[in-house]
Parts: C-alpha cells; structure tokens; sequence
C-alpha cells in the first residue's frame, strides 16, 4: 500500500500520540495504584507534550526528505474540517464524561479531559485516514 | 464514499493531449495528484475554481469536461423499467 505525504504525516502524528499517551497513562496508573487515589502526573505531562512537539518536528522533517512534502490543496483542506467535525462529537463526549466525573469521581476529572483531548485527536486522525482511503 | 453525481471526461481529454499524466495535470492546476485521481473517479467534486482551471489546461468548455447527473436519472437507468 503506497502512501502519500498526508497520510505518512497523519500515521507517524496518530502513532506518535497513542504511544505518548500510553507512556502518560501508564505512569498515572502506576502513580495511583501506589498512592491509593488518582493523581495528576504534571511533570510526566509536560515531558510527554515535549516529547510529542519534537518527534512531530523530526517525523515531518524526515517525510519531507523521503517525498519531497505536498503542499495542502482543496480537497486536503475538507477532509480536515470534514475530519475536525468527527472529531467535536468525541470531544463532546468527553466534555460530559468529564462532567459526570466531577460529580461521582472529581479525582479522575482531570484524566477525563486530558483522554477526551487524546481520543478527539485520535479521532480526528482516524477520520482523516478514512477519508483519504474512501475516496472524497 | 458516496460517489458524486459529477461525470467528467477528464481522463479521454488527457489521453487526447498528448497522454497527459495525472501528475502534470494536477501541477498545472495546482492541486496533488491524489485530487486529480479523486476527481476522475467521480469521488471527489472539485470547485468551481479548480474545475475551470481543469477545463481552460484542455482548452474546452466547463460542459465539455463535467457533467451534472441528477441522483433520479442513476435510478431511472440502473431500474431499467424504461420509458413509454
């Protein structure tokens, strides 16, 4: 299967922000079986946003080389909103899921909207990816 | 995908210039090859824009390139009841 430069950009951005999260919620989840209530790994998220900003940095860079990069055309353009669009449904989600959180279990709120960010990313990813194989 | 009611004759127009490939029709019209390959299928309706810069590289008109089919002929054809 060939891809283009989109694609490879969305793939290395969707792999990159699962990978990063898991390593995030991986030590969350590590830190609160340990301390016995949910916690908010500040630092771990930080590190993981820095890590996300530079590997996205060096990922594209290192596409562009291989392809030549593909400037953004029309059609780019609309799988994006059409994709964003997806994606705000999943962030809606979140958002009440967060709500309900803060009534029953206000300790995991935070978690809640930091996953809401990283499912609606994904989703808007995913939706992309879809888009560009379906034909749009 | 749902495919669009656009019909265009874009790949005979670049067979008939000279075989024109993908990838330099979509360089004079200043989309990626991907959308030039979308749009012959049928899958993607380009803009107007993009669709007359597509018919002006073929020196046609805009009719000449794309045509409009209503969803109700699709069924009227592939229902095959026919007319009177």
């Amino acid at each position: 299967m060939k891809l283009t430069y989109q694609e490879k950009s969305i793939w290395g951005s969707l792999v990159i922000i699962l990978a990063a999260f898991a390593y995030y919620f991986a030590g969350v989840l590590g830190g609160t079986a340990a301390a016995g209530a949910a916690v908010v790994d500040l630092r771990r998220l930080i590190i993981v946003t820095g890590i996300i900003i530079v590997v996205e940095i060096v990922h594209h860079i290192v596409i562009t080389v291989q392809s030549g990069g593909a400037p953004e055309d029309e059609r780019d353009r609309l799988i994006g909103t059409r994709s964003y669009r997806n994606a705000y449904f999943l962030l809606a989600a979140g958002l009440f899921a967060a709500i309900a959180s803060s009534v029953w279990a206000p300790e995991w709120t935070a978690h809640v909207l930091i996953l809401t960010i990283v499912i609606g990313e994904c989703g808007h990813f995913v939706s992309q990816l879809y888009y560009y194989r379906s034909g749009f | 995908m749902r495919p669009t009611c656009i019909r265009n004759n874009i790949r005979r127009l670049r067979f008939d210039a000279s075989e024109m490939t993908q990838q330099a029709l979509a360089e004079r019209i200043g989309v990626t090859r991907q959308t030039v390959m979308a749009i012959e299928k049928g899958k993607y309706s380009p803009s107007l824009e993009v669709a007359f810069r597509i018919a002006s590289v073929f020196n046609a008109p805009l009719e000449a390139v794309f045509q409009y089919e209503p969803p109700d002929a699709d069924t009227s054809h592939s229902g095959g009841t026919g007319g009177a």
